[in-house]
């Protein structure tokens, strides 16, 4: 094993040792027992630390960093975080050629969102015992698509839904797409720019629930749905040690598809597929643009392919998607960048990326014996560290200059894939 | 009389359903929840994911076919409840409620290692199924078939996925890259 894989069983086995045997509850199982104590039940059971550990952890390394290395790399003025999720910094001239609603992701809920003040202008709440995974909009700026599973998964099942917007952005209701729905769980989607195509990603979940072990071979695929037919016009799987994507993109004709994942377990290639290309494996039909992306997004034309790599410093650059050559750097980003989404405008002119960073910078206060939390030893004194819950930040990019400009909103908990759409 | 036990081949007849499954929480409840815990962060959670799991297991008794596969079986449940709070947490970011120290905590008890927070703090960063690959390649020590059957992928995805994981930890943690 290497070093790190050794910290990594350290780690475990240190963390999982706390679990002392003589402290676990006990199973009470009835001779006529009830089918199952209810999630209401375990929920009142765990009320008060709904926001778990877990979230924490995943917010220490990221406390500083939206504050002071952000407004660095828009090379403005320190802002300061809001409490408010949405905020009103908006700088009119830049955002005034955007889309006029930016619909934002929070899983039970979809906020319809004006792009260039942040204000929340309407909701569309998830159907009962479901949430949303991933969105995608389309040329018009008013017909978006949403996937939605269980949520909980009690299931393993995708639900695909459009809505439109009026002309101050409220949403219409969901309607479910006509289509069958597909086993699986969704981690991507993406139409073009007539909506009449969408592209999803379904990767298929461990299975137990009706008491068989999970054992299927196949991890997922791509598909496409043409809506004028109503069917699943194509599907390419996922093959051997290729991972999932979340990142897919069409172009605005909807011939082309974008995405990334992995190549022979190594590495993540940034890859296209013409939408007409037979069903199949992905790898047969697709070509490779670019390699070691971390998040892919075709540009509205599918000449180009915009990537964000790097291992220590990350850039966003431009890739011919015919022949993979690079065109453009277009940004360099901190190292300390976590990206999230990368999505370009239907215009062509703009990407928006969702983004935080995370810094090994930790902000320490006494500890106090009692007093919840996260504690750790500095020269052999109990400190605590400061939690601060990582937001998502989200801007925009010039694909022509590289300029990048903040939007008016930000979103709770560090970034995540199927967040937002245009 | 012997007792069969609960992972023979067969459907165990001469015991009851509630001392099979019993006897399998004796058996392997600390275990799971370990590995809940690592999943999920608080022991509270796991505890409860493992309890649903055993639950889950007693209710689909009868329909089972494979007594052989049962800690499989519940490996499984425990990741597949292991992702339904985490989802329910990705909501909750939204609401103002305190929380329980994390594991790695002092008032939790018990982690001593700084460094070792961290790379748990950095796992916990990862997307679910790169974490659940770690947590079950070295924790767990399960064989890549194993996991591949717990998380339903092939093995080649195992690895993958287990590569990716370690890649980004390795920029998390600034360790030097495999």
């Amino acid at each position: 094993m290497s070093r790190l894989e050794v910290r990594v069983q350290e780690a475990c086995r240190e963390a999982a040792d706390t679990v002392r045997p003589e402290v676990i509850r006990s199973l009470d199982l009835e001779p006529d027992q009830r089918p199952a104590r209810t999630r209401q039940a375990a929920a009142t059971h765990r009320r008060g630390r709904v926001l778990g550990p877990l979230a924490a952890a995943a917010a220490v390394a990221i406390v500083v960093a939206g504050v002071v290395v952000l407004p660095r790399l828009m090379g403005g003025t320190p802002g300061h975080p809001n409490r408010q999720t949405h905020t009103s910094t908006p700088k009119p001239n830049a955002l005034a050629a955007l889309p006029k609603f930016t619909v934002l992701n929070n899983t039970n809920a979809i906020d319809v969102v004006t792009t260039a003040t942040g204000r929340i202008v309407g909701q569309l709440h998830a159907p009962a015992r479901q949430g949303f995974a991933a969105l995608a909009g389309t040329a018009s700026d008013r017909t978006f698509f949403a996937v939605a599973d269980l949520n909980p998964q009690t299931s393993c099942q995708s639900f695909f839904y459009r809505f439109t917007l009026s002309a101050d952005g409220r949403p219409s209701a969901l309607i479910p797409l006509p289509v069958r729905r597909l086993p699986g769980l969704p981690t991507a989607l993406a139409a073009d720019a007539s909506g009449n195509l969408v592209a999803f990603s379904i990767d298929q979940c461990a299975t137990g629930a009706s008491g068989h072990i999970g054992n299927g071979q196949a991890i997922g695929n791509i598909g496409l749905f043409d809506l004028t037919a109503g069917r699943t016009i194509r599907r390419w799987t996922y093959t051997l040690g290729e991972d999932y994507t979340t990142d897919l993109s069409i172009s605005a004709d909807g011939r082309l598809l974008g995405y990334s994942n992995f190549l022979d377990a190594k590495y993540m290639v940034g890859r296209v597929i013409p939408t007409s290309a037979p069903p199949g494996p992905d790898e047969r039909y697709s070509h490779i643009v670019t390699r070691r992306p971390m998040l892919t997004a075709l540009s509205t034309s599918g000449r180009l392919m915009y990537a964000i790599s790097g291992t220590r410093d990350l850039a966003l650059a431009a890739y011919s998607t015919a022949n993979g050559q690079q065109v453009k750097v277009l940004r360099r980003l901190p190292a300390s960048t976590e990206t999230g989404v990368l999505v370009v405008d239907p215009t062509g002119r703009s990407a928006l990326l969702s983004m935080t960073h995370f810094s090994t910078r930790k902000r320490l206060y006494p500890y106090v014996k009692g007093r919840p939390c996260l504690a750790l030893r500095v020269h052999g004194i109990l400190k605590c560290e400061r939690i601060t819950p990582p937001q998502t930040h989200f801007v925009i990019i010039d694909l022509t200059t590289g300029k990048v400009t903040a939007l008016p909103f930000r979103q709770h908990g560090p970034p995540s894939w199927g967040v937002v759409a245009w | 009389m012997t007792p069969r036990t609960p992972e023979a081949a067969a459907a165990p007849q001469h015991v009851s359903r509630a001392d099979a499954v019993g006897e399998l929480y004796r058996r392997h409840a600390v275990g799971l929840v370990r590995i809940a815990l690592l999943l999920v962060g608080d022991q509270a959670s796991a505890e409860d994911v493992v309890h649903e799991a055993f639950l889950g297991l007693y209710r689909n008794w009868p329909t089972l076919n494979d007594y052989s596969r049962l800690v499989g079986y519940l490996r499984v449940a425990v990741v597949n409840g292991s992702r339904g709070v985490l989802r329910a947490r990705k909501r909750a970011w939204l609401l103002p409620v305190r929380h329980d120290p994390p594991v790695w905590s002092a008032e939790a008890a018990a982690m001593a290692t700084e460094e070792r927070r961290e790379v748990l703090a950095a796992m916990a960063r990862l997307p679910r199924r790169q974490r659940e690959v770690l947590v079950l390649r070295y924790y767990a020590e399960l064989a890549d078939t194993e996991i591949a059957s717990v998380l339903g992928v092939s093995r080649g995805t195992v690895v993958s996925t287990a590569s990716r994981a370690l890649s980004v930890l390795a920029r998390q943690v600034q360790e030097e890259e495999l």
